[in-house]
């Protein structure tokens, strides 16, 4: 069985995990939660499988490299990171209604590496460029940073529905949702250790570039991308620490933060950039 | 100091600085993005409006991360970050340093009543119970008698007061050693024929070129392909030479640099030197009918005068694809033009079908010939890359810094505990307090368990 295939399987399990966590906070009942977070698991499992998979049959093509070299390995790791991420914070903060919120990130990543004719799905060789042991950490790193923020970004908009004052639906929405404080606790560290993450990404990206390029820094676009990601991470961590923000700021700051991710990772492709292969 | 001074100092210390600081470089930094710089922008500079081409000029949008104003930020910055650091580390370090007191009347006078709880166990019983817990957890334990009971007070993690102070000096030493490369670095590239030798550096940003004290000698230079076309390898075999004699030999490969002289190379570029000779055989029905050397402008019959070829164009290397030529085919009855590729076997299996769908590149379109091409004789170039930089050193302290700083950060706060055990008719009373830095779960948490450690109904965990 291909990869690829378990892959394209994987998104339909996540997008019923999605529609059964959203059906859960819409109704308000907690029994709809044991699917939803049942269906994540076993398509966490699978989405494990199919890169543990990807890996082994590029050892038997004779390429053998792990599989986080292309656009879309990238895509599919990012979504896993989520996955993974979203799973340790169910399983130790009790909050269900997070995946509402990050199981469609999981789905639509994994959707756009299966069914967007552009994306190339070969496992392919390495060129010179990339054939490096700090392709693998580089990679790694940045991805696991995204995920974070990906998790605060979810943090943040279950912040704002839930100061939302807004009755009906909103009400009820607003009671599956946990109490503020937990979430804004979560949503600072979910941020910290996103930020902790990029900067091993950004420390790792320019000990490659030192030996490949010749200068660990180049303003290529994404890395000046990546910076001013960081940059507005760093501000976010000090309008907390410094200036005390809390709640529906912070809240913003974190989808405004993951807009800067998103930019990073897709919008820096129409700039040109010595980062195409991603 | 005077007023207006002091109240300088509280500007160039201040949050509100770094913050407007830390957006301005971030804004900057995305128009460099938008914008094109250096050498692109020639082309798109052209395109702009006079007006709004000097403008552009004068702002030196055309080169945004070395301009006066982009520098001038990061050197603002870097002020900001000294000042602030200064202005707030004295607090920080009585905190670390300040010691801890046994008892803390104030923090138990308003004390939360979820913070107290009642034990069988006899006061000196609970207070050893929770001394053991507490001492599992913090560095400093202090167990005093007072008039009202027994007083514990525990204290860890203070250093990670000191983690911002880390990634602040890490981020000074990024932006010196940032500056270091950028004045005293060298960045430029030399070209070597294979065979051939250089001693001349051309250095970026149009400076004279530099002649070394050493001699480099391209031996070979090696391109490779994977079967999709895609580059597999890129080596150049060079030897270091002084006085004439070799001092070092290697191979330079992408990701494999070479020190030499004080200078690090690395393979950045290659080509084809004119020279090598094209060489266009043919077979009719696959049997072998022909060849001949062939240059742009070549006209020739196939044999039996079963047509006349033209040589349009030779190209050493045609859209990323390899040497071909493009050839002009007639028998006066049919004519064609398609062009000829040496690689075509692996153009072929990394496009299925490519010949059917794209004419121009079927070597066999005058069927029932087809054409073939090798080149012979031919010579590369490499391009190296050379580059010393003394602020490396210092970024890389500076990244270290500042990685261990957050990891300070995230994952240490500074708690301090101050715990009373009074007596009470059948047991003991327990009043536990507790102060952090930071993380206020992790410490409501560890207040529960020293509670619980105090009463022999709980088990401990």
């Amino acid at each position: 069985m291909s990869d690829t295939l378990i892959i394209g399987w994987t998104t339909f399990v996540y997008l019923a995990s999605f529609a059964f966590y959203l059906v859960r906070m819409v109704h308000g009942r907690e029994r709809w939660s044991a699917p939803a977070s049942w269906l994540a698991r076993i398509g966490f499992a699978m989405h494990s499988a199919a890169l543990l998979l990807r890996w082994k049959n590029s050892y038997d093509l004779g390429i053998g490299h792990a599989p986080l070299s292309n656009f879309y390995e990238s895509l599919v790791f990012f979504s896993w990171s989520i996955l993974f991420i979203h799973l340790i914070l169910e399983g130790r903060s009790k909050i269900r209604g997070l995946g509402t919120f990050l199981m469609p990130v999981a789905f639509l990543l994994l959707a756009y590496a299966s069914m967007v004719p552009g994306v190339n799905n070969r496992i392919q060789p390495l060129i010179p460029a990339l054939q490096s042991n700090w392709l693998t950490v580089h990679v790694l790193t940045c991805f696991l940073g995204y995920a974070f923020f990906a998790a605060a970004f979810a943090l943040g908009i279950m912040i704002l529905l839930k100061s939302d004052a807004s009755a009906g639906v909103g009400g009820r929405l607003r009671q599956r949702i946990p109490a503020d404080d937990a979430l804004e606790e979560l949503l600072y560290q979910g941020a910290l250790l996103g930020f902790i993450f990029l900067s091993l990404g950004i420390a790792t990206g320019s000990i490659w570039a030192h030996s490949a390029w010749g200068s660990y820094w180049s303003w290529d676009p994404k890395e000046t991308w990546s910076l001013i990601t960081w940059i507005v991470y760093a501000l976010m961590l000090h309008a907390r620490a410094v200036r005390g923000w809390r709640g529906k700021r912070m809240a913003w700051l974190s989808l405004f933060g993951f807009a800067s991710v998103l930019f990073t990772y897709l919008g820096v492709n129409y700039l040109n950039s010595l980062h195409s292969y991603f | 100091m005077t007023n207006s001074h002091n109240r300088f100092r509280v500007f160039l210390a201040s949050g509100r600085l770094a913050i407007a600081l830390l957006s301005m470089i971030a804004l900057g930094a995305l128009l460099g993005t938008v914008i094109p710089q250096q050498i692109e922008a020639e082309a798109f500079s052209g395109r702009l409006h006079p007006v709004l081409r000097t403008l552009f000029e004068a702002l030196q949008l055309f080169d945004v991360y070395h301009s006066i104003w982009f520098v001038l930020l990061l050197s603002m910055l870097a002020v900001n970050l000294i000042a602030c650091s200064l202005d707030r580390f004295p607090v920080a370090w009585r905190q670390i340093r300040g010691g801890l007191p046994p008892d803390r009347p104030d923090l138990f006078a308003s004390l939360r009543p979820d913070r107290h709880r009642n034990s069988a166990l006899s006061p000196a019983e609970a207070a050893d119970r929770i001394e053991t817990r507490l001492r599992k957890r913090q560095g400093r334990v202090t167990r005093t008698q007072t008039g009202q009971g027994i007083c514990l007070a525990g204290e860890a993690g203070a250093f990670s007061r000191l983690g911002v102070y880390f990634v602040h000096l890490g981020i000074l030493l990024l932006i010196a050693g940032g500056f270091a490369g950028a004045v005293w670095g060298l960045k430029g590239h030399v070209e070597i024929a294979e065979g051939g030798t250089a001693d001349q550096l051309q250095l970026a940003g149009g400076k004279a070129p530099r002649t070394l004290d050493f001699q480099i000698r391209c031996d070979r230079f090696v391109v490779e392909h994977y079967e999709s076309g895609a580059p597999k390898l890129f080596r150049s075999d060079l030897a270091f030479l002084r006085n004439g004699k070799v001092e070092m030999a290697g191979a330079l490969l992408v990701n494999h640099p070479l020190d030499f002289g004080g200078l690090r190379f690395y393979q950045s570029s290659y080509g084809r030197l004119p020279g090598g000779r094209q060489t266009l055989s043919w077979t009719r029905r696959d049997k072998p009918a022909g060849g001949r050397e062939i240059h742009p402008g070549n006209r020739f019959e196939l044999p039996g005068g079963a047509g006349e070829v033209e040589v349009l164009r030779v190209e050493g290397d045609l859209m990323r694809m390899g040497p071909a030529v493009k050839l002009s085919v007639t028998d006066g009855k049919r004519a064609f033009q398609f062009w000829v590729f040496e690689r075509i076997e692996q153009i072929k299996a990394a496009n299925p079908g490519i010949l059917a769908q794209v004419p121009l590149m079927n070597p066999g379109l005058f069927s029932p010939w087809l054409f073939s091409l090798e080149q012979t004789g031919e010579r590369y170039f490499t391009v190296l890359q050379a580059a010393h930089d003394p602020g490396a050193p210092l970024v890389a302290l500076g990244a270290g810094l500042v990685l261990g700083g957050l990891i300070t950060v995230f994952f240490f706060s500074h708690r301090r505990f101050w715990i009373r055990v009074e007596t009470r008719e059948g047991g003991s009373r327990i009043a536990v307090a507790g102060q952090s830095n930071r993380d206020p779960a992790g410490l409501e948490t560890e207040i529960r368990r020293l509670l619980a450690a105090g009463d022999a109904a709980e088990e401990r965990t």
